[in-house]
């Protein structure tokens, strides 16, 4: 009892059972097959990257994972229970809470709203009980209230709370949904493509707050493009081509890896190394690399 | 005179109640359906052929009427539902359409409804009960105009109640992005049957007070117009805008109506009924044009982009 004090998914040893187990997942449209049985593992507590050329099928996989999509095959099971097949908002309230590559801010409603909605279990969001014990209804909707004033104070979005949502810039779009996200209270965010079309002083501070997030014991999966984020934040990377994982490690290990720079330029060549110093280093930009 | 402006006053009524349902449906939900006067005839047979052929008392055959409505408003949500815009348009259509004929002539069915020759004799009751309540002193029409009201401000607040509620919240955040409430754990499908069954019920009870006021019940009255004036009367007074549909509907009927009252050395009797369909043609485009969010409608919610 000496050595481990039952905090055993926070350190980075890599024994901790893993929160998210994808076995074969296969997923078509038509004769193409997005996901080709694709195979992986998610360690708790820790920030994981998903990462691939364009039409690897992450964003695919993320779909199957989260339900939006149903699998054509293989097995999903997330913290401990199977939920291949089960529908989005049933894994949602699991606790598996993702993010949109195009960010859905519920537009014409308010950002205090936006968090709201979020928030789990309100007897005021069903038809019957919506009308009965509206005293009941107003601590709930008071105690959210709160919560989401917090959120919206740590995302430093509080000044627009009474704004509709449709007015934020795309990174505070962003913020808003991991911050929407958290009323949700999930064990695991996934996020896809967190850093596209936001601007780099709202992109660092969207990932310190991943960063922090993950401190706390929270688990993030994240497809990403800018290869800087990846290799800065991630823990863990997972290399996806062609529907397949293909690789996976340290952030150092694939970043050498010969299978990645392959899945990236197409197979080998002469100017390969060349090439692939630029797709790592050539979205490098002042902001995010303090 | 005074007779004709209390019709037009409850025609304006019953169409409000009409609206004040499809409004839950498009201007909080989202859902675009093209099929409301199903609903609205449901609700007319329903009463009519249980008080005439059964001989249910008058409460009961009220309650029936909302209850197959919303019967109904499930039944069509079932395969529709899991449908998006225009699809959902072109199934609820087609039910609108489909609903009439088979009152018409379905076999089996019109010994029901009597087919094209309708049926009579079902107000009597409702007629008489007005000595009974002691609203003796009013006109039939007076009544029935005075109950519509009161129920379309009864309804106007429960929905009121209903749709400042989390609920309501979850029925706004399904007409942004359905998806973005299933990723938030909310089950999109359960809420849009449930706005559609409600709006259904809403829009049955709308058919109960219409038979009241014509005294008859035929099928061809039922036609795919009355959705549209319905549709014209949410989008004048403003979708997702609470008393807009009430709103909307005098202003409606108003100008429907308010051709008759140009003296006929100016125009014909033929020439004013043109003319109402003019008007409410441009009325329409200058609505859009002017102030598309309609005349309660809220401005910064219609030019704001998803």
């Amino acid at each position: 009892m000496t050595s481990e004090n039952g905090k055993a998914d926070g350190n980075a040893g890599g024994n901790a059972a893993p929160i998210l187990v994808a076995e074969d997942v296969r997923l078509s449209f038509g004769g193409v097959a997005a996901v080709d049985g694709a195979s992986l593992e998610v360690e708790p507590g820790k920030i994981t990257a998903l990462i691939g050329p364009n039409g690897a099928g992450k964003t695919s996989f993320f779909n199957a994972v989260t339900g939006f999509y149903k699998p054509d095959g293989g097995s999903i099971s997330f913290d401990g229970g199977k939920i291949t097949g089960k529908s989005p908002h049933a894994i949602a309230r699991r606790g598996l809470v993702r993010t949109f590559q195009l960010t859905k801010s519920l537009a014409r409603m308010t950002v205090l709203d936006n968090m709201m909605l979020a928030a789990p279990n309100q007897t005021g969001e069903k038809i019957f009980t919506a009308w009965i014990a509206p005293w009941v209804i107003r601590k709930q909707e008071r105690a959210s209230r709160e919560k989401a004033m917090e959120l919206l104070e740590l995302f430093n979005l509080i000044e627009k709370k009474d704004d509709y949502a449709a007015t934020l810039s795309g990174g505070q779009r962003k913020l808003l949904e991991l911050a929407r996200a958290l009323m949700m209270e999930p064990r695991m965010i996934l996020l896809d493509e967190p850093m596209a079309g936001v601007n780099p002083t709202l992109g660092a501070s969207l990932l310190e707050h991943v960063g922090q997030l993950r401190d706390e014991g929270m688990t993030f999966v994240l497809v990403e493009h800018d290869m800087d984020v990846v290799m800065n934040v991630s823990e863990h990377v997972i290399v996806m081509a062609n529907g397949k994982v293909i690789t996976q490690g340290s952030p150092d290990e694939v970043r050498s890896n010969q299978e990645v720079i392959d899945a990236y330029l197409g197979a080998g060549g002469g100017a390969v190394d060349e090439a692939i110093e630029e797709t790592f280093d050539g979205e490098k930009d002042p902001g995010a690399n303090g | 005179m005074i007779a004709y402006i209390e019709g037009v006053i409850l025609t304006a009524g019953i169409f409000a109640l009409l609206a004040q349902g499809l409004n839950l449906h498009w201007g909080f939900t989202g859902l675009i359906n093209l099929g409301h006067v199903a609903f609205f005839a449901i609700g007319a047979y329903t009463m009519g052929i249980l008080n005439t052929e059964f001989e249910v008392p008058l409460l009961p055959s009220f309650l029936a009427a909302m209850v197959a409505a919303t019967l109904l408003g499930v039944v069509v949500a079932l395969p529709a539902i899991r449908l998006r815009t225009d699809y959902l348009a072109i199934v609820t259509i087609t039910i609108g359409e489909i609903f009439r004929l088979v009152l018409k002539s379905g076999p089996g069915v019109t010994e029901l409804t009597r087919g094209p020759r309708g049926i009579r004799g079902y107000s009597n009751e409702f007629f008489f009960l007005r000595e009974d309540i002691g609203l003796g002193f009013l006109t039939p029409d007076q009544y029935l105009l005075v109950i519509v009201w009161v129920t379309v401000a009864v309804v106007g607040v429960l929905l009121w109640i209903l749709l400042k509620s989390p609920w309501g919240r979850v029925l706004k955040g399904i007409r942004e992005d359905e998806d973005a409430v299933s990723a938030l754990g909310k089950n999109p499908t359960a809420y849009k049957m449930q706005s559609f069954a409600l709006g259904a019920a809403i829009a049955g009870l709308a058919g109960v007070f219409f038979a009241m006021d014509i005294g008859s019940l035929a099928p061809d009255t039922y036609l795919p117009i009355i959705t549209f004036q319905v549709w014209t009367i949410m989008m004048l007074g403003g979708a997702s805008s609470h008393w807009g549909p009430i709103v909307g509907s005098i202003i409606f009927w108003a100008i429907f109506n308010g051709t008759l009252f140009i003296p006929r050395e100016i125009i014909s009797g033929a020439e004013a009924a043109y003319l109402r369909q003019i008007g409410i043609g441009a009325l329409i485009m200058a609505i859009m044009i002017f102030r598309p969010q309609g005349i309660l409608g809220n401005r910064e919610e219609m030019v704001l982009d998803k």
